[in-house]
């Protein structure tokens, strides 16, 4: 502190003089000549209380209006503790608030509050500490991330951007939201030009030397167990749902209905006896249904920190799911002739799957877009075209199966297994027949004790070939991963260390093979199934069509597509209609007469990703922290006018009613 | 002389209770003004208290032997009446409060001048005495307009300042210089606050009604002092002496006014004992009422 801050505050010591003169004072009433004055009868006691009592609201306000003063000399030297712009050069600066609307700003922080209340909180703070000339600009990092505000001086026009924010479920996209929010000031006059982003950093970290994330309440790890999506197919209920890292509290799960539970589950004990361990990640669990079992949703008790999520209506399944297959059918073909091995388990597993074989993999995104699950196998390599497409399709939610065997070994120039492993990966040769240690993949159920002496000429050694976020999820009795399980964006990767050609193993002829794929089709049939789609993810409609959506929140906005500025010309369909739903949850569409269910589902890692971190020494440097100096002048002048104000009213209202008296008095 | 007498007067202030007097006057003024004295005569006007010093020729024997009072014939005739207007300039008689615009002394001044301009055009000589003030000088009775101009000269110049009647020796002092200069006949009115005087004081006042002197009082109160509006704790000093009353005003408005009240029944009743009476006015209020009232009263009609 200052030696000006310190004698500004110095003169706080002068409160004492109200309260001085107060005590001199007391006692004395006022005096006034009076010839009569023999008259008139004294009444001294009650006279001296009412002096006490008159004078002591004046002496509080001269005593706030004191302090009040000391405090606004002090100014801005005065430390608080809300969020402020930092000018490290006196100059205008230019600002990029990003705001993180995911789901997992739901969570409530330990002191009650959520993150997503906190984040608008701490921008609204911001904005009262911008001035004029500075520029806003407004991103959320919900994804995808959008500009919610182009870079503006007009700072109603930021603050009415700030209130108007919804929170939403969509997953976390910060990467972009912080590119788009650089380039959203990258251009403008402003000398500095700050990135604060406002989020709880869910499974990212800021390193960025020109990003700063003020907020590490936010950041504090929470109790977090959540429902992902429950889907009815025929018979079986299969729920699947994601605890956090720091999820301690076993969870249980319970139907909500109208019905009791013994009309809608074939063994309601099942799901009573069960107690979910907080296990971090994701698990599904599956359960039978009564034919006839009407509407019914599911709940997980006792609460946590982001009860948003931990209730989910169970919704039915779609009519059809599109796998694509890519193959040698030479290789993978068993004597008996017809379709390969793999067509004809998942034909066995899934009746109503439409599979469709595919003579290589496509270079392009859109040609993977109308399928649910890719099985690959044994690929001599993926070049970089097919690579990045296969990436984004996973990554937008699609569901692929590599079963990796000695053509993958022998990679060619500029050819990967990515994303299904490192190029480390090793074809081993082999004559034993190892075993599958069924206690790995006790998710596959009793399927799992069938795969023993699987090998026949060898296996893919996956040890040391896992890409990051891998995990092996099965491995061979000597330890070697036998399949490796890696979430990538909103899809899903499973990893397999033998191939389907029967001439190196039977392995495609095992149940446990038939359990894989089943448990591939209901992953693929969650995440990118029809009618299931992340949050954030917009719904097109034809032009011509009428469309209402009714959501988990009312009616959903389908806006028209104009094709403006503000869309890319290749993505744009004129007159095409869009809607975009923000909460998860089941929406139902009427088209022209027909009805249609659709799911908003969440993304897993809203619930898994712990909050990321920020380096706290950006954090005062460039936005000005959490505890930055704040001018706060024009609140304690206005407090001190309001003050001054009070004293005056009460000087006003004394005489007034003095006056009164006297009036009534004088008839 | 009364150039040289009054070089050092505001005049200002001179014409203003000049005019002042001659308003006050004329309201008062009600057709032609019959100078009255009752006393020995052709006419018959009532009867009265036989009070000590009554010429005992005028005394009524049948009503004595009827009613076993002892009653004054009274006879009314139209002669030349002296009026003598004794002022009080004590420093009470300063006080103004909020509510006024006049002093008391200002008021006395007023109504002093009125009745002074009433009685020089009706032919009757006037003078005027003071009880306290400082640079008071009496005059002695003398009539015409000039009568008028000295007595308008006296009334603005005097200041209020002093004290007069704490005891009743004082008081008796004072008023016997009154006694002396007014023969009988003489209409003696006292303008003051009757505040702050000796207990004794409404039979001292009152003796100045005998000896065939007629005495009308007239107290001058502020507003303050007539309705006591005052609220809260307050601390009241007195203007004469030292003392001093700490109090709360709002509860002891009620004690005040019965007190003053009783004052005023005190003066009245020993007044009217001698054929005088009491006038209450306020300095918020106008003077014409007050000057009608002590007319009436030197009528023996009453306030």
């Amino acid at each position: 502190m200052s030696f000006i801050a310190a004698a500004a505050l110095a003169v706080g010591v002068l409160v004492l003089a109200p309260l001085v003169a107060h005590l001199l004072r007391r006692g004395r009433t006022p005096e006034r000549i009076f010839p009569p004055a023999g008259l008139v009868s004294r009444i001294e006691a009650h006279s001296k209380e009412r002096a006490r009592l008159e004078d002591r609201s004046l002496l509080s306000l001269r005593m706030a209006m004191v302090v009040v003063l000391a405090l606004l000399g002090a100014t801005p030297l005065v430390r608080c503790s809300r969020l402020s712009v930092d000018r490290p050069h006196g100059a205008s600066v230019a600002l990029a608030l990003i705001i993180d609307d995911s789901h997992s700003m739901r969570a409530l922080e330990p002191g009650g509050k959520a993150r997503w209340d906190s984040a608008r909180e701490g921008a609204r703070q911001l904005l009262r500490s911008v001035r004029d000339g500075d520029a806003v600009a407004v991103v959320l990092a919900g994804k995808p991330a959008r500009l919610a505000l182009s870079a503006t001086t007009d700072l109603s026009a930021a603050k009415s951007a700030i209130e108007e924010l919804r929170q939403t479920d969509r997953s976390s996209d910060l990467d972009n939201a912080i590119k788009l929010g650089r380039s959203a000031i990258k251009n403008l006059e402003q000398p500095d030009k700050k990135l604060i982003v406002l989020s709880d950093l869910a499974g990212a970290s800021v390193s960025d030397v020109d990003v700063v994330a003020p907020l590490e309440n936010v950041r504090q790890p929470v109790d977090d167990c959540g429902l992902l999506w429950a889907r009815r197919h025929n018979d079986r209920l299969n729920v699947t749902l994601a605890c956090s890292r720091s999820a301690t509290v076993p969870r249980s799960l319970r139907v909500v209905s109208k019905e009791p539970p013994e009309s809608i589950l074939s063994e309601p004990d099942a799901m009573t006896r069960l107690s979910l361990a907080p296990r971090p990640g994701s698990q599904t669990l599956s359960f039978g249904l009564r034919s006839g079992a009407g509407e019914f949703a599911l709940e997980l008790t006792p609460a946590d920190a982001n009860v948003s999520n931990d209730r989910v209506q169970a919704s039915r399944a779609g009519a059809q799911l599109d796998v694509a297959v890519i193959t040698d059918a030479a290789h993978a073909s068993v004597v008996t002739g017809g379709a390969t091995v793999i067509e004809q388990a998942i034909a066995a597993v899934r009746p109503e799957v439409v599979v469709r074989p595919l003579s290589m993999l496509p270079d392009e995104t859109r040609e993977l877009q109308s399928y649910a699950a890719l099985v690959l196998n044994d690929p001599p390599g993926l070049g970089p075209e097919s690579r990045g497409a296969l990436s984004e399709w996973i990554e937008r939610g699609g569901v692929a199966l590599g079963l990796l065997g000695p053509a993958s070994s022998g990679l060619q120039l500029s050819s990967t297994l990515e994303p299904f492993a490192e190029r480390g990966a090793r074809w081993e040769s082999t004559e034993l027949a190892l075993d599958v240690d069924p206690s790995s993949l006790p998710w596959l159920g009793p399927e799992a004790g069938s795969l023993r002496a699987l090998t026949r000429g060898g296996r893919m050694r996956l040890d040391g070939a896992g890409l990051p976020g891998s995990v092996a999820v099965a491995s061979w009795k000597d330890g070697v991963p036998f399949i490796l399980r890696r979430t990538l964006g909103s899809g899903l990767v499973l990893t397999a260390g033998l191939p389907a050609a029967v001439e190196h193993s039977d392995f495609a002829l095992r149940p446990g093979f038939l359990a894989l794929l089943d448990q591939l089709l209901g992953e693929a049939e969650q995440r990118r199934g029809p009618g299931a789609t992340p949050v954030g993810e917009s719904w097109t409609f034809p032009a011509a069509k009428t469309v209402s959506i009714e959501g988990p929140a009312g009616p959903l906005a389908v806006l028209t597509e104009g094709c403006d500025a503000g869309h890319a010309p290749a993505d744009c369909t004129p007159g095409q209609q869009l809607a975009t739903p923000e909460l998860a949850g089941p929406y139902v569409i009427t088209s022209d007469g027909t009805s249609q269910a659709r799911v908003a589902r969440l993304d897993e890692h809203e619930i898994i990703d712990p909050p990321g971190t920020a380096l706290s020494a950006q954090q005062a440097s460039v936005a000005g922290g959490d505890s930055g100096a704040v001018d706060a002048s024009p609140e304690l002048a206005l407090a001190l006018l309001v003050l001054f104000a009070g004293e005056l009213g009460l000087r006003l209202g004394s005489e007034a009613r003095r006056r009164r008296r006297t009036a009534r008095a004088l008839g | 002389m009364l150039s040289e007498l009054t070089k050092h007067i505001d005049w200002a202030a001179l014409g203003r209770l000049r005019l002042q007097a001659r308003r006050v006057a004329d309201g008062a003024w009600v057709g032609q003004h019959q100078s009255r004295r009752r006393g020995a005569g052709l006419e018959f006007a009532g009867h009265r208290s036989y009070v000590p010093g009554d010429d005992l020729r005028w005394l009524d024997q049948r009503a004595l032997l009827r009613h076993e009072r002892l009653l004054i014939k009274q006879f009314e005739t139209e002669t030349e009446r002296t009026l003598r207007l004794v002022v009080d300039a004590t420093a009470s008689m300063a006080f103004r409060s909020e509510a006024s615009l006049l002093r008391k002394l200002d008021m006395a001044a007023v109504i002093a001048a009125a009745l002074t301009r009433i009685a020089v055009r009706s032919g009757d000589p006037a003078g005027l005495d003071f009880l306290g003030g400082t640079s008071a000088q009496p005059l002695p009775v003398a009539g015409g307009l000039q009568a008028f101009e000295r007595t308008l000269i006296e009334l603005t110049r005097v200041e209020p300042g002093g004290q007069v009647g704490t005891t009743r020796a004082d008081l008796e002092r004072a008023l016997g210089k009154v006694t002396q200069r007014a023969p009988r006949g003489t209409l003696i009115v006292v303008l003051s606050d009757l505040l702050e005087l000796d207990d004794s004081a409404p039979e001292v006042f009152a003796a100045l009604g005998t000896g065939g002197r007629q005495i009308v009082l007239v107290q001058v109160l502020d507003p303050l002092e007539a309705l006591f509006a005052l609220d809260g704790p307050v601390r009241l000093k007195a203007s004469e002496g030292s003392l001093e009353i700490e109090t709360n005003a709002s509860l002891a408005r009620a004690g005040y006014l019965e007190a003053l009240g009783a004052l005023q029944l005190r003066f009245r009743e020993a007044l009217r004992a001698h054929g005088g009476e009491l006038v209450v006015c306020r300095t918020d209020e106008d003077a014409v009422p007050a000057v009608r009232a002590v007319l009436r009263a030197a009528e023996g009609r009453g306030p």
